[in-house]
């Protein structure tokens, strides 16, 4: 079992978090062992979709398989005939996994999770990527 | 490790600024809805 508890969480102003063009509110540093996030985050005193736990799980699977397999898993495809890399790959499979076991646990519907992600994207791809993880998580 | 030095260079934010804003949070201090999920990885590993 992978030691989690000496991860950190380091909020910054929302408007240093805005860089790099990248539309988040938090991010996982796999090596560091940090999550590293916006005010907002944290100040908004909830997370409906359970983002915290899909970035711990990516800290987890980090250090439990390493660099060089962590990078492979990234560019391997989950479902072959789904045509896209992201989040169609090893890596974000064990994370949504995760997190949508952890969503399920606590009674929120595939449906809400669905929903809430079309606010990033309505990609078909991703979207048929995470109807059949929600499917297999929800059976 | 230190924190500030690796955001600091992550985000190309001077330190001073980074120690200033930033806030560096130890499981102790996560808040609930945080440590309920980092509760349910370990119990679902």
């Amino acid at each position: 079992m992978i030691i989690l508890s000496d991860v950190v969480l380091f909020s910054i102003p929302n408007k240093d978090f805005a860089f790099k063009g990248k539309n988040r509110t938090s991010e996982a540093h796999y090596k560091q062992k940090l999550i590293l996030c916006n005010y907002e985050y944290i100040d908004r005193g909830d997370d409906p979709n359970a983002s915290f736990i899909h970035n711990l799980a990516h800290i987890q699977q980090y250090q439990q398989i390493g660099e060089d397999l962590f990078n492979k898993y990234q560019s391997e495809k989950v479902f072959k005939d789904i045509d896209c890399i992201y989040p169609n790959n090893k890596v974000e499979s064990y994370a949504f996994s995760i997190e949508l076991k952890y969503l399920k646990s606590m009674g929120v519907s595939g449906e809400f999770f669905m929903k809430f992600m079309s606010r990033y994207s309505n990609d078909a791809n991703r979207e048929d990527f995470f109807k059949r993880i929600i499917r297999d998580i929800y059976k | 490790m230190n924190y500030y030095n690796y955001i600091s260079d992550y985000l190309s934010i001077p330190i001073d600024i980074i120690k200033k804003s930033g806030r560096l949070l130890s499981i102790e201090n996560w808040p609930d809805y945080f440590t309920r999920q980092f509760d349910f990885l370990n119990d679902n590993p």
